[in-house]
């Protein structure tokens, strides 16, 4: 087949810039991490203190899954590094494979393609060729940074492998989705929900006690059961690559069982015609996106309840001593209740609803690039009135999911028994607006200006101040470096009093920032692909 | 329609010394156009020469490098909500929403016109003449299919200025037609159309006058009886003997010799080919205007050379 190697290079380049930058988030992670554990914890002393206090917390357990073995530089990595970059590889497994096996047809570019002497499973192959490069390239990424650390050949290698195989089950998971979904949309609704229900099925393994075997049920933990650099175990790969050759298998049936440019399940194409949400552009983007919107919501609930029925869990008691007295020590006493707990957890929604924002600014910009916009702009409508509905819509998400990720977290713990104020939460919900208000306006500031990397610069922004904010304290960065990342100025809500001045000051960039960029649009040319 | 109230300016489109650089591309070069209300004004040029950038520029979409377009008047780049709400536009590349229905397009388009009259019964006797199904989602539709809602929706708005650009590039010769008479019914209702197109067939029957675009200036404007009489003849004679060299006469070019018959094109005086023919013994002598065909490709193949 002649035509594979440009089609997957293709397909390769087209992603070229999510892969660049998760590469430089790998190595940036990964090198910061390594260097940061050797230089804060030097002593065996040192490093017994931490495996007793933070690496008995739940509230880490979630993001990092199970440490192993604190006590080495190795066993830290796979714990910090392995756990939370599994996370990042599924996601970029499945926006690749979407990308590539459905964006791409429904496009309508995969028909010239395929009237070549290109057949479907060939186009099939091409796009798994293309999302095993990208992955490749991501995770050569670590290992070449694990390597430079002085971190041992052979087990850098198994981490960068477990987390490669971890990818491509992802991956395997998008190409059978975009076989069945019809159109890009509805394949992303599809198989980010079958991300978050494996990834809560790690987080309830790794937090609760008793359902550790559940870590069996999902990719996310066949990476953590493969124990990279604390005694490895291939054999948990086996489950990964049955699964990947199963759902390959799969998928290549069902490539020959459809029409190109749908997939198994197809859309209707006659509808009486319902004239709710018209009036405007806006209520018309609500229509348009909703299967989006409604995936953000379900999505935000769902982890926001399982948080909050996880913080019952909590007791002063159920904290080593050690940490308690850390704790103290950090003024942070009431950190070790339920509410302290969602205090602290509740932060992973700024990061969450931020990426929400940048998604909003994207599908703005998409909006632009097919040239919908231009069949919008040539009726009597405004540029700016345009733009600001579709802030406004961004904005009253951001609301909606802040409150929502509040009231359910306080729902969860309500449901499985726990006590925490109603207020309180909502409160800590309202506290991740802000930031996500902030990221909001520097994403409209690149479409303002440079409409064609505005999606990549708005996730890039929150990917850089999130790694930021994780890594900066390990690496004894100075405090105005730290005070950078926006995710530094949350408060601590409901346990500390809500930070109204750092959140006045987040808003108030957002709204300038915004603004700037509208006034950017408005001056410049419409822009396609 | 409603605009005939209001006595303005005489001129529905004019630029003026517009200019458009992309980088290093001159997409267009002091354009100077004026399209007078009421005509049907064809916009004529290859694909690159600039059609689609005027347009463009026209829609406010896009911000000259410099000079200005108007439409009545209106500047399109500072205030285009005031000029669109006279003008109604038709893309080449028509890009609606995939999950509507043709229905739901057509209402959505029209609720954006707000003020604007929306004629719901014209509306329906479009849809019936282009054949559409109003039920049928816009991802199900081919291209010609989608280009002919947005005709529709443009058409039933009762603009005063149909901007047009190439939108007949995905119908079907029955939808042509039907296409040509919807144009003749919004000229008689007082409408100005601006249709660009490179589908010569069509301009040479719908309208009144022809720009010519190359390279982003305009070569030649004109009706189509000034095109043809200003750019050459096609003069054909056929000789007893060999016929006379006439090359080096003024105005003469494109000379072809086929035993006894002579052909070449002339642009400007017959006078001094006349007298140089005559110095042979002539049987027939034939002379023709150029078809718009013939003009277009003079404009293109003539000067590319």
């Amino acid at each position: 087949m002649s035509a594979a190697r440009p089609l997957t290079w293709r397909m390769f380049a087209s992603s070229r810039g999510i892969t660049i930058g998760l590469a430089l988030l790998f190595a940036f992670y990964g090198a910061a991490q390594v260097v940061g554990y050797r230089a804060t914890y030097p002593t065996v002393a040192d490093r017994i203190g931490l495996t007793a206090s933070f690496g008995n917390s739940p509230a880490l357990r979630l993001f990092y899954g199970e440490p192993r073995n604190l006590l080495t530089t190795q066993g830290y990595a796979a714990w910090r590094v392995g756990g939370t970059l599994a996370l990042l590889v599924a996601l970029f497994g499945i926006v690749l494979s979407v990308r590539d096996l459905r964006g791409e047809e429904d496009s309508g570019r995969m028909e010239v393609v395929l009237a070549g002497l290109t057949t479907r499973r060939g186009v099939l192959t091409c796009g798994w060729l293309a999302a095993a490069l990208g992955m490749a390239v991501v995770c050569l990424s670590l290992f070449v940074t694990l390597v430079v650390t002085r971190l041992p050949v052979g087990g850098s290698a198994y981490l960068s492998l477990v987390l490669t195989l971890c990818g491509l089950c992802f991956v395997a998971i998008g190409s059978v989705v975009s076989q069945v979904m019809p159109t890009r949309r509805s394949a992303y609704s599809v198989a980010m929900p079958v991300f978050g229900v494996l990834f809560l099925l790690r987080v309830a393994a790794d937090t609760r006690s008793g359902l550790g075997w559940l870590r069996w049920t999902t990719p996310l933990g066949w990476a953590e059961e493969a124990h990279p650099f604390t005694g490895s175990r291939p054999a948990a790969l086996i489950p990964s690559i049955l699964l990947i050759v199963t759902l390959g298998t799969i998928a290549a049936l069902l490539v020959t069982r459809r029409d190109v440019g749908t997939g198994i399940l197809q859309v209707r194409d006659r509808a009486e015609p319902h004239l709710r949400l018209m009036s405007s552009p806006a209520a018309q983007t609500v229509r348009i996106e909703s299967l989006t919107l409604a995936s953000w919501v379900i999505g935000v609930g769902a982890m926001a309840f399982v948080i909050g029925s996880l913080a019952t869990s909590f007791s002063e008691a159920s904290f080593p001593a050690s940490l308690r007295q850390e704790l103290h020590k950090l003024g942070l006493t009431n950190l070790v209740t339920p509410t302290g707990y969602l205090a602290f957890v509740m932060l992973i929604f700024a990061l969450i609803i931020s990426l929400g924002m940048a998604q909003q600014v994207g599908a703005a910009r998409r909006e632009e690039a097919d040239q919908r916009l231009e069949t919008l702009l040539a009726v009597p409508l405004s540029r700016i009135r345009w733009l600001g509905g579709r802030i406004g819509l961004a904005v009253a998400l951001a609301l909606a999911l802040s409150i929502e990720a509040g009231l359910l977290a306080w729902a969860g713990a309500w449901v499985a028994g726990g006590d925490v104020p109603l207020g309180g939460l909502i409160e800590a919900g309202l506290n991740c607006a802000p930031a996500a208000l902030l990221f909001l306006g520097l994403s409209v500031l690149a479409f303002g200006f440079t409409p064609r990397i505005a999606s990549f610069a708005g996730y890039g922004l929150i990917a850089a101040a999130f790694a930021w904010d994780v890594v900066g304290d390990v690496v004894s960065a100075p405090t105005w470096a730290l005070d950078l990342s926006p995710f530094r100025h949350l408060g601590l809500v409901p346990v500390h009093a809500f930070p109204f001045r750092a959140a006045a000051i987040m808003t108030a960039i957002g709204v300038v920032t915004a603004g700037a960029g509208a006034a950017g649009f408005r001056r410049r040319d419409q822009e396609g692909p | 329609m409603p605009t005939s109230t209001q006595p303005t300016d005489d001129i529905a489109v004019r630029a003026t010394a517009l200019t458009k650089h992309y980088g290093r591309t001159h997409a267009l070069e002091a354009l100077d156009l004026a399209v007078r209300r009421g005509e049907v004004y064809g916009f004529l040029g290859p694909n690159g020469a600039g059609k689609t950038t005027t347009i463009r520029l026209t829609l406010g979409l896009h911000r000259p490098t410099s000079g200005t377009v108007e439409v009545f008047g209106i500047d399109a780049w500072a205030d285009p909500v005031a000029a669109h709400r006279r003008l109604a536009y038709v893309s080449g590349e028509p890009a609606l929403w995939p999950s509507l229905t043709v229905a739901e397009t057509l209402e959505f388009l029209g609720r954006l016109r707000q003020g604007r009259h929306r004629d719901r019964t014209y509306e329906q006797v479009l849809l019936d003449r282009f054949q559409l199904e109003t039920d049928r989602k816009v991802r199900s539709l081919s291209k010609g299919n989608r280009q002919k809602v947005q005709l529709v929706a443009a058409l039933s708005a009762q603009a005063d200025l149909l901007l047009l650009d190439e939108p007949t590039s995905g119908l079907d010769p029955l939808m042509e037609v039907a296409f040509r008479n919807t144009i003749g019914e919004a000229k008689a209702g007082g409408a100005t159309v601006f249709l660009s197109s490179h589908i010569l067939s069509e301009v040479e029957s719908l309208c009144d006058r022809v720009g010519i675009l190359r390279d982003g200036r305009l070569v030649d404007e004109g009706t189509l009886d000034q095109l043809r009489h200003l750019a050459f003849q096609t003069v054909e004679g056929t000789f007893a003997g060999p016929p006379p060299d006439v090359s080096h006469v003024p105005g003469v070019q494109h000379v072809a010799v086929d035993g006894g018959t002579l052909r070449v094109e002339v642009s400007g005086d017959l006078a001094p080919l006349l007298q140089a023919l005559s110095s042979q013994d002539i049987v027939t002598l034939r002379t023709r205007e150029p078809s718009l065909e013939e003009i277009f490709l003079h404009h293109y193949t003539g000067q590319a050379e």
